[in-house]
């Protein structure tokens, strides 16, 4: 019997080894020229933690934020940062409390340098604070990695990001961890 | 003015949208202190 992630030609796959699966693809959706984007129930009692991953590029340079969501709304969570900025060949501390949302990355306009960031999730859809950990590569010469953790424990099923003054073009995925 | 899209896909049924923003969507988001002077970073 073919060990996962050697799969043979013709392999008869049992739940045994697909419950095996540690990281499961749950969505990838791809954007055009879009203010905000949304990713709904992407978070559920499936898994516990997830890895989000982004790439895009704008129409300008600017930013881009994200924020959790419940089904039908954004909810006013609150969000704190701990993180370092690389820029100008130097870290630099980049620490908020209480904030309305999640600094994503920014970006500039050229589709062949995008900004890619990855972040994981832990405990999003449980009535519990969730805690993000994301590296950013902004573009050349920029680079972020925080803890964000998110104070208020609704039990959140999406994500939206929102450009600030400039439409973004690329993709996001949303991947589950089992545990 | 070209209004502000917003792209949205529902991952249990893989159902994409895209439209425009409605205008209390956009001034709800506007409302929220999200706004091009967040860039806090020290991008240039």
């Amino acid at each position: 019997m073919a060990t996962p992630p050697t799969f043979t030609t013709g392999s008869v796959l049992t739940a045994a080894q697909m419950n095996a699966v540690g990281l499961w693809k749950i969505a990838t959706t791809t954007f055009s020229a879009s203010t905000l984007v949304e990713v709904n129930n992407c978070f559920s009692s499936d898994y516990d933690n997830y890895l989000v991953m982004t790439s895009f590029y704008g129409n300008g340079t600017g930013a881009v934020w994200l924020r959790v969501k419940t089904a039908t709304a954004e909810t006013g969570a609150v969000y704190d940062r701990n993180a370092v900025y690389w820029y100008a060949n130097a870290w630099n501390a980049f620490d908020a409390a209480n904030q309305t949302y999640l600094f994503l990355q920014n970006h500039v306009s050229t589709s062949t340098n995008k900004s890619a960031g990855s972040l994981t999730f832990y405990n999003p859809n449980k009535a519990e604070q969730t805690a993000v950990l994301s590296q950013f590569s902004d573009y050349t010469g920029q680079f972020m990695l925080a803890n964000h953790r998110i104070e208020t424990t609704t039990q959140y099923t999406g994500i939206q990001m929102f450009s600030g003054g400039y439409t973004i073009t690329g993709s996001v995925s949303v991947y589950g961890y089992r545990l | 003015m070209t209004k502000p899209m917003i792209h949205i896909y529902d991952c249990v049924t893989g159902q994409e949208i895209v439209r425009e923003m409605t205008d209390d969507e956009y001034q709800a988001l506007l409302d929220s202190g999200l706004t091009p002077a967040d860039d806090e970073t020290t991008d240039e």
